[in-house]
């Protein structure tokens, strides 16, 4: 259990929360009783096995207080927010520009513009602190990037935008091998590979995937865009396309290069990891709180923000992003302009 | 604000919320964020706004000497199509009517909060069939009671807000940001973006680079 910026993690497997007046009511077996003031939370964040109250889902729904449910391996389950907010010119709106083929395809280019741009530039930071052959693979890396970037623009149709995006990241995840230091007991990784994972770097980037998943969706459902209509990743039942759109630009840096940091530091090591029978792999529970604790560090962290022209917390970038997209699709700005480092 | 009040000419007249008619007093777009975007932003002003608001609106009276006081008291006026709810009412002995608007900061005369007080008046006026020559404001900040007086100017003004209210909602467009020293204190700002939208040039710019590799970033962490 994690207490963090008004955010309650609660990874205690066999954990149930309840209501008690105005406070959350924390039972662990055979723990001493815990108890926090709702007042001072904004979210509650659950993975895995841990049981909430329907007092206290209801609570929490009135309040606007979101809970969020992950799987154990940090994959995101589902969320309850209270009512939907009435936002119904603003979903209008983007329903419409989602229906018109050439602004779509606009979003969408911006979107995966923003990913290729910081990738690249997660490469060639990755370039800076390697040596020899690691420094020229990750440059030519990044370079391959940029044809694709400067492809992208051109690109006429959504298909072959995600034609270029799915090529870009395999170039990506061929870096990103590169840049785990030997020198760490984790075996470097082929490919990103998922549902389930069975190593330990996929494991971790499949944590932090759902953690900034859950971020990005919030900032959408508090700015009053519907999460689940995207323009690059359209509009599939249950998926919530448009968070995965907002969450192109962040992955490199809110997810990828923490948990490089992570591991080239030797923070995570073998001992965090467990592989189940049948071979996937997913985090152990102690694995789990340092990843936390330290994401919760990274998203207090600012980085500039250069339409803004002022710093940004990465916790507040979605918000901001999903903002700027808003007043785009509402016809006040003329583009949609991705979020990129540097 | 949905339903609409019948008017003398039979097209019904959109109903206006007074405290929409403050907004739009302060800035046409930090209404139209409200009534449109169905914005609402929690900054420390506003709950502390709503902090106060909520010790003012239990609902209920009290009767002391010779002033009944009223709380949370719901408020319209059917010819006019205004709605809303007063703070305090006092209802004197001698047959005053004073609505009393509770605010957490200090009082500017002759702004928004005024139109707010002016609107509850003339809605209490139709309500009670008296007239009220001066409404209140009352500022936590300066710990004092301001009095504004309803004149035909006052009453004018929240007319021809409430037209421009209606407006708003009719077109269903965001009024353009007025990008001054109002959004410094404006509940609204980080839903707006003013600067942002100040900026169109920027943002052409910045669109047309997206795809041009951009300069090694360097950064700690
Ligand atoms: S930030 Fe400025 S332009 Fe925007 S609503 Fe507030 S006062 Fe108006």
């Amino acid at each position: 259990m994690t207490e963090l910026l008004n955010t309650l993690y609660v990874q205690t497997q066999g954990a149930s929360l309840h209501l008690d007046h105005d406070s959350l009511k924390i039972v662990i077996p055979e723990t001493p009783k815990k108890t926090l003031p709702l007042r001072r939370l904004d979210g509650i964040v659950v993975y895995g096995h841990v049981s909430l109250s329907a007092e206290l889902l209801a609570r929490c729904a009135e309040d606007g207080r979101s809970v969020v449910w992950m799987s154990l391996s940090g994959r995101f389950l589902g969320r309850v927010d209270g009512p939907t907010r009435g936002n119904v010119m603003l979903r209008h709106a983007q329903h419409l520009s989602h229906a018109d083929p050439v602004l779509r395809l606009q979003i969408a280019r911006s979107c995966v513009a923003g990913k290729l741009q910081n990738s690249r530039q997660i490469l060639l930071r990755g370039a800076r602190d390697a040596t020899d052959q690691a420094q020229v693979t990750l440059r030519s890396l990044a370079q391959d990037i940029e044809d694709l970037l400067g492809r992208a623009e051109d690109a006429g149709t959504l298909d072959e935008l995600m034609g270029l995006e799915g090529q870009a990241a395999r170039l990506y995840f061929e870096g990103l091998s590169h840049m785990l230091r030997p020198l760490s007991d984790i075996p470097s990784f082929a490919n990103r590979t998922r549902r389930p994972p069975t190593d330990p770097v996929n494991a971790l980037l499949s944590y932090l995937y759902g953690l900034t998943r859950a971020l990005v969706h919030g900032a959408a459902e508090q700015v009053g865009l519907d999460p689940y209509l995207g323009f690059l990743h359209g509009m599939r039942p249950g998926k919530p396309a448009l968070a995965l759109d907002l969450m192109e630009e962040f992955r490199p840096i809110h997810a990828d290069r923490l948990g490089l940091n992570l591991l080239n530091r030797k923070q995570l090591r073998k001992e965090h990891f467990e592989t189940l029978p049948g071979g996937a792999v997913q985090m152990t529970e102690d694995g789990r709180r340092l990843v936390l604790t330290e994401w919760q560090a990274w998203k207090n962290k600012d980085w500039p923000h250069k339409l803004l022209g002022r710093k940004v917390s990465a916790s507040l970038l979605p918000v901001v992003q999903a903002r700027l997209l808003a007043r785009h699709i509402r016809g006040e700005l003329p583009a949609y302009i991705p979020w990129t480092v540097g | 604000m949905t339903d609409a009040a019948p008017q003398a000419g039979g097209v019904p007249l959109q109903q206006v919320m007074l405290s929409a008619l403050e907004h739009h007093a302060y800035c046409p777009r930090q209404a139209g964020l409200i009534l449109l975007e169905d914005g609402y932003a929690d900054d420390a002003s506003t709950i502390r706004g709503t902090l106060m608001h909520q010790r003012v609106h239990e609902p209920g009276h009290e009767t002391r000497g010779a002033v009944r006081t009223l709380r949370a008291l719901p408020v319209w006026h059917d010819g006019l199509a205004l709605v809303g709810v007063c703070d305090v009412v006092e209802i004197h002995s001698d047959g005053r009517v004073i609505p009393i608007e509770h605010k957490s900061g200090s009082y500017t005369q002759g702004g928004p909060a005024d139109v707010q007080v002016t609107g509850q008046a003339m809605c209490l006026e139709a309500m009670f069939s008296c007239s009220i020559p001066y409404g209140v404001i009352y500022s936590a900040a300066d710990r004092r009671r301001h009095t504004v007086a309803l004149d035909a100017a006052a009453r004018n003004r929240v007319l021809t807000l409430a037209d421009e209210v209606r407006h708003t909602l009719a077109v269903a467009t965001l009024p353009g940001a007025v990008a001054d020293q109002r959004c410094r204190r404006c509940s609204m700002h980080d839903m707006c973006m003013p600067r942002v939208l100040a900026r169109q040039g920027a943002i052409t710019r910045a669109a047309s680079k997206l795809f041009t590799p951009q300069p090694e970033a360097v950064w700690d962490d």
